[in-house]
């Protein structure tokens, strides 16, 4: 959790402290982001548009202990919105080796995280983004329908959902698609 | 969570790779980035969550229509022409006339590899409110100019894209080029505006640095299938490359609209900068400031 102090005097106009807050909470979100938009560059577009988005609109935040959770639906939206414009980019797209570490890796095959990124990328944003927040960050599905006000039951139905697409990309043979398309 | 708990190890092991540390530049982009935007007062984000009652509701309506009422027996007394109020909302500039359809022309195809050294570019000026530069190379050799993300709001996606050394794409959605058509900014404009499923503007003359060649606007006829069944209704494929081993390329939705301005560089090669915009309105909204912003781009074109 970030200091509250902070966000205090971030919300009331502190430049400097917001800096610090983004140098505080900029780690976590940028995973977030990268998970749910799996590219480096993409990821970052995103962070940046959020923290700006953040500065600006941090005086609605009444209860500085709502940051940690605030910024996170925040992220989470602008990840989504970010994603349904970049689908049509990259629904079709070669899958390229991941950037960045990916330390985990003895424990998955390089094949079963090849069907793993096939799979995600065939999900929704949404089922993405609930994905995410759900085995990343760990929230409860109740959490996740608070975060992004959906119903808990429209959380679980993509959960679910996403939990089934996943599994079928996992039971499926590898398949390769090699051209990229998108749209001006 | 889930009935499968194969699965969900999986999941968080593979979600648990990966990055985790934030780059260095996105604080610093942030930090220059809201050094010079000042913060939403508190009520201006909250209004939109006031929740009125029913008679509140009468009272803010009635006030509306009492201040209708006044301003308009005002300008009525003023002798100001009433045929000025509330006039058509400006159209989108693309024009709107019908793409004939081309004769299919047999030729050399396009060049099926990337043309050498392609152009840098650098933007001299200042970008208007709004807009933000993304990244250098960040999605198949382009450079993004777009608007700052507005959640919602209606210039949502509208961005620049300079794209170097492209090709007209195959109008049949065929992995490649299409037949017969140079990589000449006049070739390109002159193949797009001609282009099955395109309504196309009047092909012009531009100019960008010290780079010339020719612009038209484009957008999907809706009159008109898709020739790319795999891509959904109205998608028409435009300007490509290859990349070796596959060609990318990008094309052009339905409502989206695209100023297209081919420019030549020399022996073949071209810049193609592209407006594109999610719909007619966004078009029209921020052409002018798109427009200033792509003349003060600068290609390095080397030797």
């Amino acid at each position: 959790l970030v200091d509250r102090d902070l966000v205090i005097a971030a919300r009331d106009g502190d430049h400097p402290a917001f800096v610090d807050l983004v140098h505080a909470c900029g780690d976590r979100l940028f995973a977030v982001a990268y998970r749910i938009l799996r590219d480096v560059d993409r990821a970052e577009d995103a962070l940046q548009d959020a923290l700006v988005i953040a500065w600006r609109d941090l005086p609605s935040l009444r209860d500085p202990d709502r940051f940690d959770a605030w910024i996170h639906r925040l992220l989470t939206h602008v990840c989504i919105a970010q994603a349904t414009r970049e689908r049509r980019r990259t629904a079709n797209l070669r899958i390229l080796p991941l950037d960045g570490p990916t330390a985990p890796d003895d424990l998955l095959g390089v094949a079963l995280r090849d069907q793993l990124e096939r799979g995600f990328r065939r999900l929704t944003p949404d089922e993405r983004a609930v994905l995410v927040l759900r085995h990343y960050v760990g929230y409860t599905p109740t959490e996740i329908a608070d975060l992004l006000d959906l119903p808990s039951g429209t959380v679980r139905s993509r959960l679910h959902h996403a939990h089934r697409a996943m599994r079928a990309a996992l039971d499926a043979d590898a398949r390769v698609s090699t051209t990229g398309r998108t749209s001006a | 969570m889930t009935d499968d708990p194969d699965l969900e190890r999986v999941l968080n092991v593979w979600l648990d790779g990966g990055p985790t540390s934030m780059p260095d530049r996105v604080a610093l982009v942030v930090a220059d980035r809201t050094a010079r935007q000042s913060q939403r007062p508190s009520w201006h984000v909250a209004w939109r969550q006031i929740t009125m009652n029913a008679y509140a509701k009468f009272i803010v309506g009635a006030a509306a229509v009492l201040i209708v009422v006044a301003v308009g027996f005002a300008a009525y007394t003023a002798g100001s022409n009433p045929a000025t109020v509330g006039g058509a909302v400006p159209s989108a500039t693309v024009a709107p006339t019908a793409a004939p359809t081309p004769a299919p022309t047999p030729g050399p195809s396009a060049t099926a590899t990337p043309l050498a050294d392609p152009p840098t570019v650098e933007f001299v000026g200042s970008l208007p409110e709004g807009w933000s530069v993304r990244g250098g190379a960040n999605w198949a050799g382009t450079i993004n100019i777009q608007l700052a993300f507005d959640a919602g709001g209606e210039t949502d996606g509208m961005h620049i894209e300079l794209l170097p050394n492209r090709a007209v794409m195959a109008a049949d959605c065929t992995l490649g080029p299409q037949p017969g058509v140079e990589t000449t900014a006049t070739a390109i404009t002159d193949a797009l505006a001609t282009r099955p499923g395109l309504i196309a503007g009047p092909t012009t003359a531009a100019a960008v640095g010290a780079l010339a060649g020719h612009q038209v606007d484009v957008r999907v006829d809706p009159a008109v299938g898709t020739a790319c069944p795999d891509e959904g209704s109205g998608f028409t494929p435009l300007l490509g490359y290859f990349a070796g081993p596959d060609w990318l390329f990008i094309g052009t939705q339905p409502d989206e609209v695209d100023r297209l301005i081919a420019l030549d560089v020399s022996d073949g090669r071209n810049v193609v900068v592209v407006i594109a915009a999610p719909n007619a309105a966004a078009f029209d909204h921020h052409i002018d400031d798109a427009m200033a912003i792509v003349a003060g781009l600068v290609f390095d074109v080397g030797p």
